[in-house]
């Protein structure tokens, strides 16, 4: 009996002990615990969509065994610090606007993406995907920089140094009892350098002027140095070209233009405008422009005219850009920006020609499809229509409402004292007034605009590419289209461009599903394990 | 006297030369610098150093603090970062649209707070119109003035649609001298203005009812009402010695209203230096938050200094040494 009680107590102690020893062993496999990661979004003040998109997507990320220290910043401070400070500390979830020069895809494929570029916070280099990077920005000819636009996607697929969440949309309310033909911008956030809605809007009342509920941010009527509301300046002065709906370049006060060689654009100007003081515009007054601006370099034009050497007059209606390097990006991103000032009116000026009060010395004239009228600062903008203008709108009109708020831009637009709202006001709200009352209208738009997620590529466990890669398909994209922006996004596509950009978006590459467990399994083939507590842990090695 | 109010005239200078020092380090501490919103757009570091040279933002900080209170002594704000023209000439037209809130919004709070408080005091003790004027008063003064505003706008604009929720005029209304002298403006004006009208009522209720009660014991009202004059004439006596308190609270309320009416502009989008304030310091634009801060210390400072001095007057039992 002794014996027998002896036998199944050693037994029982060796079990104990073989199972202490087989998890003692099963703990030594793991090694360290993967830390705390943070996880910083854009705070309150741009709305709650990145506080309800963070969480959603850290709650499905926390089923690999992670977790997570929400940090909320600050707008003005996020850019400074992780946008363009590479201060990224691990992970960021934040978004670009649908901007209209970001239909070209350099934005994504370069600013965000190349090694050694301002903007590239997720310290991503990758010198092969650099080099097409380079490249692509130098061939003029466009089917042969598709191709390489394409597989620069596919290398960054493969690499998934960060990847897009989902895609904005964007909103349009106005009052259809009183307007008609608001046409949709798509894939552009409604922008006043686009011809949609704008310039395409016709009135079915009286009332013949568009007042547009929005907010202040127009600095000044120099478009030398407004920086801000570079569209509203827009319409006032004439660009060579716009962006149409169809997110191509489309001629504006150029008729036409070529690229003679690879650093020389010809372009010829219409020969029926004038400006608002009822003076031809000429490739003088272009010329001039140009030059001035390559002459005084201002400060928040630097991003656009850096490679632009000069230009030179051809004919009266014909010049020529030089540029320093070749630029496949000059259609979209210059001759869409650039304006033409009045040679007229600034050649004698002496002073600081960035700088100089447009208002104060009566001289805020250009060509474009609006004239200046009024500004009382935080109240309107009053623009009336230049008649002469080869675009002019079907209307007399435009005013914008310097609004504070998101409640007085419902407000106006309730007592049809404004007749369009685009942002500032929620789209949920818009949408929700456009369904409730009979004289408004939504209009969708879907964007370019994008949310992503960054990672902090200098920094483990984000160097692990298989650890990048268990990350991407445990990220909830159609819940954070869903919960986090309340249906008004759509899960982003692959790559890094997005799937808006038509022609640009590599649509052969590999979709990668939302799917926790094959997340798991990544995880565990890479080495990972798990403890009792769930939490991931390293490799051992 | 006179060696007084010099006294008090260097304390003042002082305490606006700390409120200064403070603004102007309090903003350069702060983490992203003005150009940040610019880079997001891909604006170069060269053009970068160029603008922070032209803003004064260059070199090390005791350099610009000496620079900037070196123009600060000859009245020079500084150009805004945001309009690029002097802070100052971006700032006063500002002004007077808030005056258009501040003034009359202080003294209707201060006549309509005074009167009621006259009532509420002159009530019996522990009485209904006691209580609920204690009572109104304390939920009025715990409400945060956008919470009142808010409610201004759901119920007289949103809802019965009386009055206009935002802005100073109609879009199509007259410009110029003319644009406050019709009844747009006034119909423009009525929501905000009252927004600061309840605002202020509670301070001047409180002061006023603990001023009657105070003085309802005093002799001289029962020598009032001996005289056989009506109760409501012997309230009056009791209201009119209670007043000095209230008016020597008038002055620093208002530099407390131009500083607290901030959240009015907000909320009734009404164009004044509030709001333009909040958008300077979203925008950092620090010459003119700073001009609008150091507008404000010297509008408080000379306020309190108003109000020590009008106490002499006002009650000659008050002698300064």
């Amino acid at each position: 009996m002794k014996f027998a009680i002896k036998t199944v107590a050693a037994g029982a102690i060796g079990t104990t002990s073989l199972l202490c020893a087989t998890m003692a062993m099963s703990q030594e496999k793991l090694g360290e615990i993967v830390p705390e990661l943070s996880l910083s979004y854009y705070a309150a003040d741009m709305g709650p969509v990145y506080e309800q998109s963070a969480r959603v997507l850290s709650q499905e990320w926390a089923k690999l065994g992670l977790k997570f220290q929400m940090r909320p910043i600050q707008f003005s401070t996020f850019v400074s610090d992780i946008i363009v400070g590479g201060k990224l500390e691990d992970m960021a979830v934040f978004s670009v606007g649908a901007d209209p020069d970001r239909i070209d895809p350099t934005f994504y494929l370069n600013n965000i993406s190349a090694c050694g570029q301002r903007a590239n916070g997720s310290s991503w280099c990758d010198d092969e995907y650099t080099k097409m990077a380079e490249k692509q920005l130098t061939l003029v000819d466009s089917d042969e920089r598709l191709k390489t636009v394409h597989a620069m996607q596919e290398r960054f697929q493969s690499q998934i140094p960060w990847w897009p969440v989902t895609n904005t949309v964007y909103g349009i309310l106005y009052n259809s009892d009183k307007w008609e033909n608001v046409t949709n911008p798509s894939p552009v956030a409604a922008h006043e350098n686009l011809v949609d809605p704008w310039l395409a809007a016709r009135p079915l009342t009286d009332d013949r002027i568009l007042d547009w509920a929005y907010l202040e941010d127009v600095s000044t009527y120099n478009p030398m140095s407004e920086e801000g509301a570079t569209g509203w300046m827009r319409f006032v002065y004439d660009t060579f070209a716009k962006i149409g709906a169809d997110g191509e370049s489309r001629p504006w006060a150029a008729e036409s233009w070529e690229f003679t060689d690879d650093t020389t654009v010809r372009v010829k100007l219409r020969e029926d405008m004038t400006f608002h003081d009822g003076e031809a515009v000429n490739a003088d007054d272009a010329v001039f422009t140009i030059n001035k601006i390559v002459e005084i370099q201002p400060p928040t034009m630097s991003s656009r005219i850096g490679n632009i050497a000069g230009a030179t007059k051809i004919d009266d209606y014909t010049f020529e850009f030089n540029l320093k390097k070749p630029d496949a990006t000059f259609e979209t991103i210059a001759l869409t920006y650039l304006f033409i000032l009045p040679e007229h009116l600034w050649a004698d000026y002496e002073g600081d020609m960035a700088n100089r009060d447009v208002i104060a010395d009566g001289v805020a004239i250009g060509s474009g499809p609006f004239m200046f009228k009024e500004w009382r600062v935080n109240e309107l903008h009053d623009l009336r229509t230049h008649t002469s203008h080869f675009a002019a709108p079907a209307y007399d009109g435009i005013r914008r409402l310097a609004l504070g708020q998101a409640d007085a831009i419902r407000a106006t637009m309730m007592d049809g004292t404004a007749d369009i709202a685009t942002t500032v006001l929620p789209v949920a709200a818009m949408s929700d007034l456009g369904a409730q009352e009979d004289f408004l209208d939504f209009i969708e738009i879907p964007s370019h605009g994008t949310m992503m997620t960054w990672l902090n590529n200098k920094k483990a466990p984000f160097t692990d590419l298989e650890f990048r890669r268990a990350l991407k398909t445990a990220t909830a994209r159609q819940r954070a289209a869903v919960e986090g922006w309340l249906g008004f996004a759509v899960p982003a596509g692959e790559g890094n461009v997005p799937r808006q950009t038509g022609k640009w978006y590599n649509s052969d590459l590999e979709p990668v599903a939302f799917d926790v467990d094959a997340a798991r399994k990544i995880l565990e083939d890479a080495g990972y394990g798990w403890d009792d507590d769930g939490r991931l842990h390293y490799p051992v090695n | 006297m006179r060696a007084y109010i010099l006294r008090r005239l260097l304390q003042s200078m002082l305490v606006v030369f700390v409120v200064t020092t403070i603004m102007f380090f309090m903003f350069r501490v702060m983490p992203a610098d003005p150009t940040t919103m610019f880079l997001e757009g891909g604006m170069t570091e060269e053009a970068r150093q160029v603008l922070l040279e032209e803003w004064g933002l260059n070199g090390t900080l005791w350099e610009q603090y000496v620079r900037y209170m070196g123009n600060l002594l000859t009245g020079d704000f500084g150009n805004s970062f945001f309009y690029r023209k002097p802070a100052w000439d971006v700032l006063w037209p500002f002004i007077i649209n808030t005056l258009w809130i501040a003034v009359p919004g202080l003294l209707l709070g201060a006549v309509i707070g005074s009167g009621l408080g006259m009532i509420v005091g002159w009530a019996p003790r522990g009485g209904k119109v006691e209580r609920s004027g204690i009572l109104l008063a304390t939920i009025i003064r715990g409400a945060p003035s956008f919470v009142v505003g808010i409610m201004l706008l759901a119920i007289f604009s949103s809802w019965l649609n009386w009055v206009p929720g935002y802005g100073m005029g109609d879009p199509q209304g007259a410009t110029g001298l003319m644009r406050y002298l019709n009844w747009d403006f006034a119909h423009h004006l009525i929501l905000p203005l009252c927004a600061v009208i309840i605002f202020f009522i509670p301070e001047n209720l409180l002061l006023m009812r603990s001023g009657v009660v105070e003085a309802r014991t005093e002799d001289y009202i029962e020598l009032v009402r001996a005289k056989g004059v009506s109760e409501g004439r012997v309230a009056w006596h009791a209201g009119r010695n209670s007043m000095l308190p209230l008016i020597t609270w008038l002055f620093p309320a208002l530099a407390e209203t131009i500083a607290g009416i901030v959240v009015v502009e907000i909320v009734f989008s009404w164009p004044g230096v509030g709001r333009e304030l909040v958008l300077a310091v979203v925008r950092q634009d620090y010459p003119v938050a700073q001009a609008a801060f150091f507008l404000m210390s010297i509008m408080i400072v000379l306020a309190n200094l108003a109000a020590d001095l009008t106490y002499s007057k006002l009650d000659p039992r008050v002698v300064y040494k």
